[in-house]
């Protein structure tokens, strides 16, 4: 194919040809742009569907691209390199276009090379991990297009594996470098092997020891079970490791990789190499953040996808390109669901694989992802409803499959993973008329209420009846489902039921509806609530002035709180307009726990409701964080504990404290800069002051700049909001540490398992705590290792500390 | 951005998509009637911090008409409940969620 063909081909692909030349001819000036971006439109979609063959659009590529070299050469340089890193599904495409170019024009071939190579050194640099294993995998490949000596790209890997030898660094860093070393091997080992088997042995060698040495403290707390069976969740560089000696035994021969260049052996084997220079990763700097490790989800082998093509076992190396593809198609379209969707469902080897079942892997993998999920769990939910649309004569069974299997493995789950579980089939009933096979699950009905299977139920259903309505949750469930049905969400107003009158407030509680009806002050409020009797000072401490009045508190709080029951914004606009009796009557943190108690007594049957009064309690503080804190762990609570709500608030407590303490330390940082620029600007006031750019100069040291003092204020302010922060953090800990060795001691002396259901529950919800605040806990590691997770804690508890603490480390 | 527009919007049409592109409310349309506040401050919260719902009410009745506006703390939360919500189910019928350009009492 000649160059002319090739521009004839796109014009007629963009449906514009004319166009195009219209436009020329209205502005010549901007030729090289265009040209400039009519190759980058070539480049891109070289790889294409199109009638001709893949082989002959790029052949018709090199002719364009060789002519244009002289010109454009660093336009090209950069758009080669940008598709590297950006486009490392279709890495092979591209090597074989270097590859040829390489074979016509030897000086440019090196240009490349050593483009990429300053490029990877800079990704290397600014910590881009993932483009910088692009680029090594590109890097790489180049060597099977006789692009770059397969001696040089083995000394770039030895150089990699020593970096990952090196003492005192931590070993998320050892382990990218291994990692970015394992998965370049798919790609390049069979040539590696070829060419010099005893130098790849020597380097696999090499990883070998380094692999058996590591630690993998890390491994427990990023599992999604807990147990191997049926399915092993593999620390990820074992797996690789193992997937890759597979790929050894099978003589570094693979079935997944689309390798283009070998259609072109003849014309590139004559091709001259270029050897790499000698590269040294950069030295590790405390600034630098790794990749964290993780655990490979693993939920389907052959036996789950009868008929069709098999799926690749678990150990082979197309398992991990597959998934690793898929991923890669979520990153790129996860912000647009049905792209997401239809990309997925149009994977390029769909025909060779069960498709349908990697892709709910792969979704599902993301969603238990540890310690947090990629995106928004909601993303995943949607992305799955999508599937279920453009393919629903198969996703939906296989989606139900997975859910089946999904819940019978529910017993070894880990906690956070429960709840998105949770979360997720919920929205996904939702979405499809609440219609489940609920008979299924009937063996459930025998275990105990606690037991992880009739938990999800009642979590389930909880979840949809926030998603719905009573009537309708009562409708779709078996009656035998009857005991996991959740209440009905009605307010429990005490004042008005049967007894009331013998209630110490109920004659106060009829004068305060009637005065709230009668659009009475916060001031009048006060002073009917004045005459209300403190059953806290008939006991000897009656002279403490700071005592709160209990007894005001429930009347006030429950009367109005009932009133205002119709909906969260009748609430929200009761509270608000009696904000100033809250304030009042809030005055220290055990009155701050009573309000919370009694806005539990009256909703304790609505859950959404407790949630959203406590979020709103705290936005416009009534209430603490480390009072919401202080009350979950209260007695009061104790029938609550394990219900996956009551850590919701938890969560929603601590991500308010967190997003404090981070917004503070922004503005601290952005004024400090300001003033930094202003003083900058006022010492070279004279020459800047042009009479052109009067504007700018006033807005240089105008209204905006921050004096020292107010620095100092905010960086006052900043200091109290770590000490609140560590304070919250240092209370949860405390009090899970304090009833889990409670109960850990009381099994003990009394000669029972304390694996219950209730202890797994617990202590997965400080394994939470911990893992979804994980960045913010990490500052407060050495205080908390040095007062709470001691040594002589019981070593279930200190074990999720440590394995906390391996994380990072 | 999408077509739909409050017609009663005072201030030219410029200003309007201005305000459109910083704005953390939504418009949600279609609804049940019988769709309440806690239904989407559920679906919704799913997307980040909800400041408030604004639920649509009839003029005469004062009874819920099928839409209501969703207001964000964040620009993108509301984003992502423009992607991610917008043409899914909520009470078995297809929520439609457009930008809009911030409540204004009265718009009920």
């Amino acid at each position: 194919m000649n160059r002319r063909r090739a521009y004839s081909n796109i014009d007629d692909d963009e449906g514009g040809g004319d166009s195009m030349y219209g436009r020329r001819k209205r502005r010549r000036v901007s030729d090289n742009q265009e040209i400039e971006d009519r190759l980058e439109s070539l480049i891109l979609r070289v790889s294409e569907k199109s009638t001709s063959s893949l082989e002959s659009n790029l052949e018709g590529l090199v002719s364009v691209l060789e002519v244009d070299l002289g010109t454009y050469r660093n336009k090209i340089l950069r758009m080669l390199t940008d598709c590297a890193i950006n486009m490392p599904e279709k890495c092979t495409i591209y090597t074989t276009l270097v590859g040829l170019l390489n074979a016509k024009n030897y000086n440019f071939g090196g240009e490349f090379v050593d483009h990429m190579v300053k490029t990877f050194k800079d990704s290397l640099k600014s910590c881009k991990w993932d483009a910088a294993r692009y680029l090594l995998r590109f890097l790489a490949d180049l060597v099977n297009c006789h692009v770059i000596s397969a001696a040089s790209l083995l000394t770039l890997l030895d150089n990699m594996v020593d970096a990952a030898n090196e003492d005192s660094v931590p070993q998320v860093r050892r382990d990218w470098y291994v990692f970015a070393v394992l998965s370049t091997l798919p790609w390049v080992g069979r040539d590696l092997y070829e060419k010099k088997e005893s130098a790849l042995e020597n380097l696999l060698i090499r990883i070998e020891v380094f692999l058996n040495k590591r630690t993998k403290k890390h491994h427990n707390a990023l599992r999604v079970w807990s147990v191997d069976a049926p399915h092993p969740q593999e620390e990820y560089l074992d797996c690789l490791w193992a997937q890759i000696r597979k790929l050894r035994q099978d003589n570094w021969s693979e079935k997944h990789i689309p390798r283009p260049y070998l259609a072109f052996d003849s014309v590139l084997c004559e091709a001259l190499q270029h050897n790499l220079p000698v590269i040294h990763p950069p030295p590790h700097h405390e600034s630098y953040q790794y990749p964290m490790p993780w655990v490979v989800y693993r939920m389907f082998d052959y036996t789950d996808c009868p008929d069709g093509p098999i799926l690749p076992g678990a150990h082979s190396i197309e398992r991990f390109l597959i998934e690793e593809h898929l991923h890669w198609i979520i990153e790129v379209h996860h912000w647009e669901r049905k792209d997401a969707a239809a990309h997925l469902l149009d994977f390029p080897y769909k025909s060779k694989i069960p498709l349908e079942y990697c892709i709910v892997e792969v979704i599902f993998a993301e969603l238990f992802h540890m310690p947090t999920p990629r995106y928004l769990e909601i993303c995943y939910g949607s992305i799955l409803i999508e599937l279920c649309k453009l393919q629903p004569s198969t996703m939906p069974q296989v989606l139900a499959q997975a859910t089946e299997i999904l819940f019978m493995r529910i017993d070894s789950m880990n906690t956070s993973c429960f709840d998105r579980f949770v979360n997720w089939f919920s929205y996904h009933l939702s979405n499809f008329q609440f219609r489940w096979s609920w008979d299924d699950w009937d063996s459930c009905l025998l275990l105990e209420e606690e037991h992880p299977r009739p938990k999800f139920i009642q979590e389930v259903l909880l979840k949809c009846l926030r998603l719905s309505y009573f009537q309708r949750i009562k409708e779709i469930m078996p009656e035998t489902y009857a005991k996991l049905l959740p209440s009905e969400p009605n307010p429990t107003y005490k004042y008005t039921s049967e007894g009331a009158a013998a209630l110490p407030g109920t004659t106060t509680a009829h004068k305060l509806v009637v005065a709230i009806r009668g659009r009475c002050t916060p001031e009048d409020m006060l002073n009917e609530l004045k005459d209300l009797p403190n059953p806290r000072e008939t006991s000897e401490n009656d002279m403490t002035e700071s005592a709160f009045n209990p007894l005001k508190i429930d009347v006030f709080v429950q009367t109005l709180l009932n009133l205002g029951s119709k909906s969260f914004s009748h609430t929200f606009a009761a509270v608000s307009k009696f904000h100033y009796v809250f304030k009042q009557l809030a005055e220290s943190e055990e009155a701050q726990i009573c309000i919370l108690r009694n806005v539990f007594e009256l909703w304790h049957n609505h859950q959404q409701m407790l949630v959203v009064i406590v979020d709103k309690l705290l936005k416009i503080q009534i209430v603490e964080c480390s009072a919401v804190a202080t009350w979950i762990f209260s007695k009061e609570m104790v029938g609550e504990f394990t219900k996956m709500y009551l850590w919701e608030i938890l969560h929603l407590t601590i991500h308010k404290m967190n997003k404090y303490v981070t917004k503070l330390s922004n503005e601290l940082t952005e004024a400090k800069e300001k003033l930094a620029k202003a003083t900058e600007s006022s010492s070279s006031d004279s020459e800047e002051e042009t009479p052109g750019n009067p504007r700018r100069k006033k807005h240089g040291d105008g209204a905006d700049k921050p004096t020292e003092e107010a620095v100092e204020r905010m960086e006052e302010k900043l200091e109290a909001g770590y000490v609140d922060q560590k304070r919250l953090f240092l209370i949860i800990f405390q009090r899970f540490i304090m009833i889990l060795s409670e109960h850990l001691v009381k099994c003990d002396t009394d000669g029972r398992d304390y694996d219950t259901d209730w202890y797994r529950w617990t202590i997965g919800r400080l394994q939470q705590v911990f893992l979804v605040h994980h960045e913010q806990v990490q500052k407060y590691s050495s205080t908390l290792e040095s007062l709470l997770f001691t040594s002589d804690l019981d070593p279930h508890i200190l074990d999720v500390f440590h394995q906390f603490v391996a994380l990072r480390s | 951005l999408s077509l739909y527009r409050d017609q009663h919007f005072k201030g030219s049409r410029h200003e309007q998509e201005k305000l459109l592109k910083l704005s953390t409310t939504l418009y949600i349309g279609n609804l049940s009637f019988y769709s309440t506040e806690e239904q989407i401050h559920e679906l919704f919260s799913r997307c980040g911090d909800v400041r408030r719902i604004v639920m649509g009410l009839d003029k005469f009745k004062k009874t819920p008409c099928g839409f209501c506006f969703v207001e964000y703390y964040a620009r993108a939360d509301a984003e992502s409940a423009m992607r991610y919500i917008g043409g899914t189910r909520l009470d078995d019928r297809i929520v439609r969620v457009d930008w809009d350009a911030g409540f204004i009492e009265g718009r009920q």
